[in-house]
């Protein structure tokens, strides 16, 4: 399309052949459920409560479960735990975010 | 046993792979079908946080303090588990803004200050040097164990061995080619480099199979399996300890945890990889626990390679080094050989990766702005700055290499790994504070973080580097035992007296609480400029107000110069393609005519900030705007008024929404008024006709009396008889008129008592008696078991039935009448029923009959009955209004009328059945 007149006119809709990053407003995930929101919140926050003293001490202890030691587990499998809740977490937010643009 | 010549010619082509891995990335992503932009690539992208600190001396310090090497790991773990918060907010600004390092970010926060983008160069690449150092002792110690272990070679010896035959030096040079090679090829205006995130994607894959494989090797073929490898280093007391946390380490390890979550956001690298590289937002929300899981990988079998090394290797063998001496000790070459390997590709990615994102941050936040300033160069007029730019990015890749291998040369890269790198951490931590401030408070101001962050940096170099180059016998070490000027407050290790902590902890302690103190009370106390407020509203709404642009120029600049501007610092085909995009519409024949609009110049401004940065971007297109550019206070202005002018808009909505409401409501009063004053004609008209009517026979017959006074004495008292009734029905009606009035005004007197209704309806039956009697009314009543205790008028309750009941007399069937009176107590309140059995009242007519003066008998063959008031129906519905209560008619076709009415009361439980009394005549 040409613009009228001598001027070139600058308005038009910016459409990229190769989106540099392909973010797009109306598309990009709007606020989900304030709910799935407050739950990303607090697992972060509990994962930095079970991570620092004085609960990691706590943890601290002689003894093993199916012979590894107890502190030794108990990082690795709360790991394993938080990082299966973010993911499940994760597709939440994506998804209601997903259902929020239709 | 492993010839030097071997490993070396491993590595050369493992190096080689690489460049063709880069190569080919960067080849698919011109031809359109990027390979590299997908979740799995960018989270392993991500992984360029494992460098050979975590290959080599996560192990180390596993073996020196068990646990606490988690730290490091579970610090980004929580960042990432967070991702909503934080990084989907950073990667959003990033990308409206086209922030292409952190020194950007920071500055385009702070009103795009030059001075504060200068200033976060120097600590970014000044903190970045001991960590590239690491690398580089990394990669040449790993050489050195691999190939001397059978002589007892732990370390290479750097002060005796010639530049030339160091093997840091050969890496140095190595990385410095891949970086040049791939990380500078084109100015680029978005900053993306495929072919180094598929490189650095390959490498953590190599770095993770090799730890995994050595950890396997140690668990399953050296012990049985890790229940086997615990139960033994329990035994030992020195390897005890370590699965239990050190005595007193709280403060070390909440410090390691604060130092992580820092890094994994302040990192060059990091962000580079992070933010910068990032295609699509959707890749981060799959990152954010892919990366912790990938972490959690690296970390598994750590523990169990330090264990195993305490175990099993002669006490001279250093720690850093046991996944490389472990495998070797056992006679495992090849597997020592991979483990090398995967070393190797920790330690390049980190420098290949970090020394891209720090040459972006020198050419556009240092050397450009500088350039720009000195006049006699020009370099406003210059035609093609491309290749100065993709000059002055190669030569800081070589400066920031060399620096790091310069410091690996000194003495300053004997500590242990891990030390090493919490240095450089602890000299980025120092972003932190004005980072999160700026990202959350709007009041943050440019002197604010630049005070805080000359402060955080001077304290950490002078309680942390101070030190360690002090160990390393670069300066007197008396400066560090007693203090400068032998003040013992001022001693780097202990400052103003605080002996408690060990020097990490120490360090961090003043420098980030200084640090943000200063940036919030220099804040506080300093105003921020309009560019300031503008970006801090910018950055710190960036979801609510969806990214919107800020057009603060106006158009003051020709099409073609700018135009100009982007051709000479991209490149012809970039500036065009990128024009291009900004208008399908272009028409060759545009150049050279026009005014550029706000959009433009602002899109100008934005594709400039992509290659030379937003501080660099603003001074180039205000050189072409000259003069001519709106100042920012009257922007400011002009938007302060405009959110007036909209705030008095609204008020004025709210205004006349509210008078129309009041409109509305005037008019609707008028409308009841005006049907009011035709009620009242009416009325007036109706009472008129209902007193002429007697009045009217009693005038009528009076006349005749008067005049014919010779009358039958039998039909005068007739008349007089006639004159009396209508006389006692005109009082009667004024009477009943009188107190409607007064029911009507509320003046009546209410004599409250509690009754039982039966008695009430008795009594009224009794008083129609003579009525039903003389009509020969069949009277049937009915009472339920129940009754209930009423709070009412008793008198005006009888008036009430009275009225009902001679109603029910008077319009039941002629021929047999019947009339049915029915009480019950229900629904917390009594409802008496009065049935005849004669027309009944039509449909429209139920609730009108409750009018005043409208009676009854509208169908078609009754004849008016002039014999009531036309009141009582009017006066008995208030009297049961008053009461709270309800009364209504129906009439089903032809089956007489009921009248109902209920009053609510209390119910009374029967105490013994109540007879159904008959009561007729």
């Amino acid at each position: 399309m040409l613009c009228p007149g001598s001027r070139p006119c600058w308005n038009a809709p910016q459409t990229e052949t190769r989106p540099a990053f392909r973010i797009n407003w109306q598309e990009a995930p709007i606020t989900p459920p304030r709910k799935l929101t407050e739950r990303a919140l607090v697992l972060m926050l509990v994962a930095l409560f079970i991570w620092l003293p004085p609960i990691v001490g706590m943890f601290s202890l002689d003894g093993t479960i199916l012979g590894l030691p107890i502190l030794f587990v108990y990082f690795f499998v709360g790991w394993a735990i938080l990082i299966v809740l973010c993911a499940v977490l994760t597709r939440a937010l994506r998804s209601a975010a997903q259902i929020e643009r239709k | 046993m492993l010839s030097s010549e071997l490993v070396i010619l491993v590595s050369l082509i493992y190096v080689g792979l690489l460049y063709a891995i880069a190569w080919w990335g960067d080849k698919r992503a011109r031809d359109g079908h990027s390979w590299v932009r997908n979740p799995t690539v960018y989270t392993l992208s991500i992984a360029v946080y494992c460098t050979s600190w975590t290959f080599y001396g996560a192990v180390g310090t596993a073996a020196r303090n068990g646990l606490e090497y988690l730290t490091i790991y579970l610090g980004p773990t929580v960042i990432f588990l967070g991702w909503w918060f934080l990084l989907r907010k950073m990667l959003r600004i990033s990308k409206a803004h086209r922030i292409t390092s952190i020194a950007d970010f920071i500055s385009s926060r702070y009103g795009k200050s030059t001075q504060l983008s200068v200033l976060v160069t120097l600590i970014a690449v000044i903190g970045t040097t001991p960590y590239i150092a690491l690398q580089l002792k990394a990669i040449a110690t790993s050489y050195t164990v691999l190939t001397g272990w059978e002589f007892g070679m732990v370390e290479p010896v750097r002060e005796t061995v010639s530049i030339f035959s160091d093997s840091g030096f050969w890496a140095a040079v190595g990385l410095t080619l891949f970086g040049i090679l791939f990380g500078t090829r084109f100015i680029d205006a978005d900053e993306h480099h495929e072919g180094m995130v598929a490189a650095i994607a390959f490498e953590s894959l190599v770095k993770l199979f090799a730890l995994l494989a050595v950890g396997f090797f140690v668990s399953f073929v050296m012990y049985d399996g890790l229940g086997d490898l615990f139960a033994q280093s329990a035994e030992n007391a020195d390897t005890a300890k370590l699965l239990m946390l050190p005595e007193g380490g709280s403060s070390r390890w909440l410090t390691l945890m604060m130092l992580s979550m820092a890094a994994i956001l302040c990192l060059p690298r990091q962000f580079q990889v992070i933010i910068v590289e990032n295609v699509d937002e959707r890749h981060l929300a799959t990152a954010s626990w892919a990366f912790p899981l990938y972490l959690l990988a690296m970390n598994l079998f750590v523990l169990p390679i330090a264990l195993a090394g305490l175990g099993a290797l002669p006490v001279w063998s250093d720690p850093d080094f046991f996944v490389i001496s472990v495998p070797l000790f056992e006679d495992q070459s090849l597997l020592a050989l991979l483990a090398y390997v995967g070393g190797l590709s920790a330690s390049t990615s980190m420098v290949i990766v970090a020394t891209i994102a720090l040459s972006t941050m020198v050419c556009n936040d240092l050397i450009v702005p500088a350039l720009l300033r000195i006049r006699p160069l020009r370099l406003t007029e210059r035609d093609d700055l491309t290749g100065l730019l993709i000059f002055i990015r190669r030569a800081s890749i070589v400066v920031v290499v060399f620096m790091g291998f310069a410091y690996y040369r000194s003495a300053g890269a004997s500590d242990a790994l891990a030390e090493i790198g919490l240095i450089s951490f602890a000299a980025i931590a120092q972003f932190i504070p004005i980072m999160i401030g700026g990202l959350y408070w709007k009041g943050g101001t440019r002197t604010g973080a630049q005070v805080a962050l000359t402060i955080g940096f001077a304290v950490w170099g002078y309680t942390l580097l101070l030190p360690s180059l002090a160990d390393s016998g670069w300066m007197d070490p008396s400066l560090i035992l007693n203090g400068a000027f032998g003040h013992p407050w001022l001693r780097p290790e202990s400052l103003f007296g605080l002996t408690d902590f060990a020097p990490l902890t120490h360090a961090l302690i003043w420098s980030i609480s200084l640090n943000t103190a200063a940036y919030v009370l220099i804040s506080l106390f300093t105003e921020p400029s309009a560019l300031e407020r503008i970006q801090a509203t910018l950055f710190v709404d960036a979801f609510s107000r969806k990214g919107q642009d800020t057009v603060i120029w106006r158009s003051s600049a020709s099409a073609n110069d700018l135009y100009e501007l982007v051709e000479r610092f991209l490149g012809r085909d970039r500036a065009y393609q990128s024009f291009r995009q900004f208008d399908q519409s272009i028409d060759p024949s545009w150049r050279g005519k026009g005014e550029a609009d706000a959009d433009m110049i602002a899109f100008t401004e934005r594709l400039l900030a992509g290659s030379i940065g937003a501080a660099s971007a603003r001074v180039m297109v205000s050189s072409v705007a000259k003069g001519e550019m709106v100042s920012l206070d009257e922007v400011l202005e002009i938007l302060e008024e405009t959110s007036h002018v909209i705030e008095y808009s609204q008020r004025l909505e709210t205004k006349s929404r509210e008078l129309e409401k009041a409109a509305a409501e005037l008019r609707a009063a008028n409308e009841r008024l005006k049907e009011l004053d035709r009620l009242k004609d009416e009325f007036l008209t109706m009472v008129s006709h209902e007193f002429r009517t007697p009045l009217t026979s009693i005038r009528s017959f009076s006349e005749i009396l008067v005049d014919s006074p010779n009358l039958d004495p039998k039909q005068s008292d007739h008349f007089l008889e006639i004159i009396v009734r209508e006389s006692e029905r005109l009082t009667r009606l004024i009477d009943d008129h009188l107190d409607l009035a007064r029911l009507e005004a509320g003046h009546s007197d209410w004599r409250a008592v509690e009754v039982d209704p039966r008695t009430v309806l008795d009594e009224s039956i009794d008083a129609v008696k003579g009525l039903f009697d003389a009509k020969g009314v069949v009277l049937t009543k009915e009472y339920s078991r129940n009754s209930a205790l009423l709070h009412v008028d008793r008198d005006r309750l009888t008036q009430v039935f009275i009225n009902l009941l001679s109603n029910a007399a008077k319009f039941s069937a002629p021929d047999h009448p019947e009339v049915s009176v029915r009480g019950e107590a229900m629904d917390g309140g009594y409802l008496v029923s009065i049935t005849d059995n004669g027309k009944g009242v039509a449909p429209n007519e139920l609730e009108i009959i409750f009018d005043k003066f409208s009676r009854g008998g509208k169908y078609a063959d009754d004849k008016p009955k002039p014999s009531g008031s036309g009141l009582g129906l009017a006066i008995a519905k208030h009297v049961v209004e008053h009461c709270q209560g309800k009364i209504w008619a129906e009439s089903p076709a032809g089956r007489g009328a009921t009248f109902r009415v209920f009053i609510p009361g209390t119910i009374m439980e029967a105490i013994k059945p109540a007879k159904p009394a008959s009561f007729g005549s």
